[in-house]
């Protein structure tokens, strides 16, 4: 037979169809170039760093140093020579009290040097791997600033990098954490969606494993039932009669009742679409600043920098799985109908291959473009919450807690030191490129978005 | 703007050498590649083909709807006779222009009665507009014509209905909606896209003699775009068949489908089953082998050689046959046509 | 194997859907889709099952695959009663029956390559124990309905959709079913690919010895393929009869009128065509007695108040209708 099938060049998954679509988009494929710098910087945060984020010197004191000034051509011979710093003497503004500092020709060139070791100050690649091999330095005495320092007099550049180590992750974690618990929440809740889980058995269904699961689940909800009336009798008994105690009387006795009047007729059902979504809505309705400081603040202050790094991963994680619970559910409640999930029951599959081959999967373009688009917002509220010195504590350090060091002089302090706004900027860009890769992303999925 | 162009007398609608173009990132897709039918006054002209033949971008062309990117009208003319008796080329009309011909001149009927109507307007309103907008007439005049075009397209108690909204009516009802709204200006060529394929049989009977009933009052011209070749031998007066953008057969409705020439019309005109022939010729249905075409990567010579039984290699695989006159007044674009109606006489 | 014996039969089936409303979401009212439908399938046989939108035959379908559950009634394969069937009892079931969609575009998992799609129900079903195995049954049923075994790598948006109901139907054969709802298999095709997909159905039954409920609108499809039509109008079957019989001698209005109201393609064909008025009625609240009473041209007042029982008129032929003057 002649008749051929239809000749396309060949064979390409919907994941490659989005790919190329991807490249097509500028900004996109130009934020995802700027967080790959961004990122790499943050692996290699060592490397490229000229010292250790929390190295500074006591004399000569460095605070508040500008840029240093890289120097391309001989003062002396006016010609054109290997990049050099000098080295600065420091002296105090009699007006404003602000240190000042000059160069200082006359301790000679320091030369920009690649590929040096600074065994003095080792540092370590994922906490694994050890070095002190540096992209760039210069010999001390000389300094090499080259987005000013602190008030300690630590490098702001390499603090910088480090600080987006905290940063960048904490972003990306977050959004993990919130995908995880909006993913698997959004997915019961759409897949089981009127389908309501059975909490207790009726007598009637007592056959086979309802002769164990049945007293069982009486057993349970007697104990409720029997603990709520102990509550609100404890209650009455230590603060007397009063209308609180009364009505907690009254919630308990009805609760009581209705599970007495219940349990041995109808199962309790208990549909998880609705207790999910309420959920959602609940911590949806509190705003989130709010909610976040909150629930920092249920822990102490002066806990373990590390541990506090990870309760903030927590937290950000905790507030943003709403939204994308609703939207998984959305999904799955449509993909739930669809004739290839209908021809899969009809084949005898089981919901969890159901789930794990046909629903999931669908959910994974629009988990990608959420997780692009919600990481950003992430960044933004770990910054906050450093702002406000919630978040990250020293020794650690992040691009929010420098943005705080930043405004500590007040107002002035961005006019005598602009420098100190450097973490502003790359708060800036970085969120910029991730908001460019997830809209190129959601077009890139989006078939009715493709030119 | 070229001025006096010339057109037949009893022509309405001309269409030349029509070309649309579709710019995709996979490459580009002649959704219609040098397409000419012509409509005359009070004739009703079907364009018959499956999915990716173009009958539906043709029909969108005229009224210059084409998605512009992707789609562009590349090449050829569509003349059209205005009410006001002057001959314009609508391929090259400025889009104010075009406005004043939409709904005016010529209005449209889609397939989907449901996604075609505003769900937030009544239907009223939704009549109204158009009429107020073409006709310049005060709002309780259009409310009142399109009380009176419901009624016209035998919907019980318009003045009431007017004030229904979309949601609230079933298919064929908004299908009639669609039907009044496109006839309240009077345009003397409406294009029929797919009318009654969303709707049940007995539904879609309604609609066609309903359509039927209309055209003998008004007697607009109607271009009636359909892949069913049952409503076609109902409704046609002339019939232009489509096969990946070209148009494969033209003749009137009669001759086409008593000695199809075209072996692709023959073969369409085979595969459909029908009720009304004897129970013994029902064994089985005579398929056309293969697939429609991938517009993207259309077979060379002859489009439809791959599944043509009459394939003949290296006549019809070489270059893209020419649409020839017959002489009986019709058109068929196959190299072969004159040995494969020999054979079959 | 063509015994006279019956392999489905359902009894007074019924699903109504709950309409949920006001904000405790309490039932205010109910879809009566299938409204108490009774018929019964012999082995090798086509039953075609035909109706306009509304009328419920897609819920027939899938409530006697129990893809829906029935809200009364019985379903019995081979004479077993599988309506209450726990779903681990059900499964040797779902083997043996099968269904192939309407939709060629929903009815593929877009996310999976062809050969994994005609895999799948081997790896549910525990056939073909390797991978190599069940590679080579997939390519033996990709030729069974006439695509390549090459095709196995592609992605279903590669495929036309006829190309695409011919996967479907490799699905569905892969477990080797006897029996086989076709829900509207050709309604979304083009016209040349419909004729191709019917003839390749009545290949397989031939072939396999399939028996198959076809279901479709279009009733000069159904012709073709089927032994026996069941004519439904909302939620009910108003008339059973043998193929030829039903469409050369039909005994209830409303099978009269959906035969008139089918375009003839041919231009010289002149017939008198009995044009149904006004829509069908809302399957929310169906008109009392006999459900078609408000557009049927010989309704009596005495329509409206019996429900009229499917009654045998001539050997084999059912119709529910309680005029026997008429047709």
């Amino acid at each position: 037979m002649r008749a051929s099938a239809a000749k396309t060049p060949q064979s390409q998954s919907l994941t490659q169809v989005a790919l190329r679509q991807f490249r097509k988009h500028p900004l996109a494929v130009w934020g995802l170039r700027i967080l790959l710098v961004l990122y790499t910087f943050a692996l290699f945060a060592g490397f490229f760093t000229p010292y250790d984020p929390n190295y500074y010197e006591l004399y000569p004191p460095k605070g508040h140093h500008p840029p240093t000034r890289i120097h391309f051509v001989d003062p002396e011979t006016g010609k054109l020579s290997r990049p050099f710093v000098y080295a600065t003497k420091r002296s105090i503004d009699p007006v404003s009290l602000q240190p000042r500092y000059e160069e200082d020709p006359s301790q000679g060139k320091f030369y920009l040097r690649f590929f040096v070791r600074t065994p003095d100050q080792p540092y370590t690649i994922l906490r694994v791997f050890r070095s002190d091999l540096r992209l760039f330095g210069v010999d001390p005495p000389g300094r090499i600033f080259l987005m000013g320092t602190d008030n300690f007099g630590r490098d702001l550049y390499s603090r910088l990098v480090y600080g987006g180590q905290v940063s960048l992750t904490i972003g990306i974690l977050s959004a993990l954490v919130s995908f995880v618990l909006g993913l698997v929440l959004g997915g019961i809740a759409g897949y089981f969606s009127g389908r309501p889980f059975a909490l207790s058995l009726p007598l009637r269904a007592w056959r086979g494993r309802g002769w164990l699961l049945g007293p069982l689940s009486w057993a349970i909800w007697g104990g409720l039932a029997l603990g709520a009336l102990y509550l609100a009798w404890t209650y009455y008994s230590l603060t007397g009669l009063g209308v609180l105690q009364l009505l907690a009387a009254g919630v308990a006795l009805w609760f009581a009742f209705f599970l007495l009047k219940t349990l041995p007729f109808r199962p309790l059902l208990l549909d998880p679409d609705n207790l999910i979504m309420r959920l959602v809505e609940i911590i949806a309705a509190i705003p989130t600043l709010f909610l976040l400081i909150s629930l920092r603040a249920v822990f102490p202050t002066n806990i373990d920098p590390l541990f506090t790094f990870y309760l903030v991963v927590g937290l950000l994680g905790f507030i943003g799985w709403g939204g994308l619970a609703r939207v998984v559910r959305g999904i799955v409640l449509s993909v739930r109908e669809m004739d290839y999930v209908q021809a899969a029951r009809a084949l005898g599959a089981s919901d969890a291959r159901i789930i794990a081959r046909h629903v999931l999967p669908a959910t994974a373009s629009y988990i990608i473009v959420s997780l692009s688009l919600t990481i950003p917002g992430f960044i933004l509220g770990e910054s906050g919450l450093s702002f406000l010195g919630l978040g990250v504590t020293e020794p650690y350090t992040s691009w929010g807690l420098l943005l705080q060091a930043a405004q500590q002089g007040g107002f002035a302090s961005f006019v005598d030191r602009p420098w100190v706004l450097w973490p502003g900027f790359f708060i800036f860009v970085s969120i910029m490129a991730w908001n460019f890769v997830g809209d190129g992303l959601r077009d890139a999925f989006d078939p009715r978005r493709r030119r | 703007m070229p001025e006096g162009v010339r057109m037949d007398e009893k022509r309405l609608l001309e269409v030349r050498d029509l070309k649309v173009h579709f710019f995709t990132d996979d490459g580009v897709v002649k959704a219609v590649d040098g397409v000419s039918f012509h409509v005359d006054k009070g004739e009703t002209l079907a364009v018959v083909g499956e999915s990716g033949s173009g009958k539906s971008v043709t029909a969108l062309s005229i009224m210059r709807l084409i998605p512009t990117p992707p789609g562009r009208i590349v090449g050829g003319e569509i003349l059209f006779r205005g009410k006001d008796g002057e001959v314009r080329d609508l391929a090259r009309l400025s889009e104010a222009e075009m406005r004043r011909i939409r709904g005016n001149d010529i209005a449209m009927i889609f397939q989907e009665p449901m996604t075609s109507l505003n769900p937030v307007y009544t239907v009223g309103d939704q009549i109204a507009e158009a009429i107020m907008l073409h006709q310049g007439k005060s709002r309780k005049e259009a409310m009142e014509l399109a009380a009176h075009m419901l009624d016209l397209v035998g919907i019980p108690e318009p003045k009431k209905r007017l004030a229904n909204y979309p949601h609230q009516m079933s298919g064929g009802m908004r299908q009639r909606v669609m039907i009044a709204m496109a006839l309240s200006c009077n345009p003397s060529l409406l294009i029929a896209d797919e009318p009654t394929t969303a709707l049940d049989v007995t539904i879609q009977a309604q609609i066609l003699e309903l359509m039927k009933k209309l055209q003998e009052e008004i007697g607009m011209s109607i271009l009636f775009i359909t892949h069913n070749l049952g409503v076609v031998a109902e409704m046609a007066d002339r019939v232009v068949v489509m096969y990946a953008g070209r148009a494969v057969e033209e003749a009137d409705v009669v001759p086409l489908f008593k000695d199809p020439l075209h072996p692709y019309t023959r073969g369409l005109l085979h595969s459909v089953p029908r009720l009304d022939l004897a129970a013994e010729h029902k064994e089985r249905l005579e398929a056309i082998p293969g697939n429609v075409p991938n517009p993207l990567y259309l077979p060379s010579g002859c489009a439809f050689h791959p599944r043509c039984k009459h394939y003949v290699e290296g006549l019809c695989d070489r270059e893209v046959p020419p649409l020839e006159g017959t002489g009986d007044g019709r058109q068929v674009r196959c190299v072969r046509w004159r040995e494969i109606r020999e054979v079959r006489a | 194997m063509r015994e006279n014996h019956v392999l489905l039969e359902i009894q007074d089936l019924k699903k109504h859907f709950p309409i949920r409303g006001g904000i405790l979401s309490r039932v205010v009212g109910s879809v009566k889709a299938v409204d108490g439908v009774s018929f019964a399938i012999k082995k090798g046989e086509v039953l075609g099952l035909v109706g306009e939108s509304g009328s419920g035959k897609t819920t027939v379908g899938r409530t006697l695959l129990r893809l829906i559950e029935p809200t009364g009634g019985r379903i019995l394969f081979e004479g077993r009663d599988i309506t209450d069937l726990p779903k681990d009892k059900l499964r040797p079931y779902r083997r043996r029956m099968q269904i192939i969609f309407q939709d060629p575009f929903s009815s593929l998992n877009p996310r999976m390559t062809v050969g994994d799609i005609i895999a799948e129900p081997l790896i549910i079903h525990g056939l073909g124990k390797t991978p190599q195995e069940r590679t080579e049954r997939v390519a033996e049923l990709l030729k069974l309905v006439g695509l390549s075994p090459d095709h196995m790598r592609r992605y279903p948006h590669e495929f036309s959709g006829g190309q695409r109901q011919r996967i479907g139907i490799a699905r569905a054969l892969a477990v080797a079913p006897e029996f086989i709802v076709a829900d509207e298999p050709v309604s979304a095709l083009d016209v040349s690919i419909q004729a191709q997909v019917v003839n390749l159905l009545q290949d397989l039954k031939e072939e396999l010895g399939l028996t198959l409920l076809f279901i479709a609108h279009d009733l000069a499809v159904v012709e073709y393929i089927s032994d026996r039509v069941a004519v439904m109008y909302l939620g009910k079957v108003m008339e059973i009869a043998s193929s030829r019989e039903l469409y050369r001698n039909p005994k209830h209005p409303y099978t009269e009128a959906l035969l008139s109201a089918v375009p003839i393609p041919d231009p010289t064909v002149k017939r008198e065509r009995i044009v149904l008025q006004g829509d069908i009625p809302s399957p929310i609240n169906p008109p009392s007695g006999c459900v078609f009473r408000t557009r049927c041209r010989y309704a009596l007042p005495e329509c409206a108040q019996v429900v009229p029982e499917l009654k045998e008129v001539s050997p084999g032929h059912y119709k529910a209708c309680i005029r026997d003057d008429i047709l």
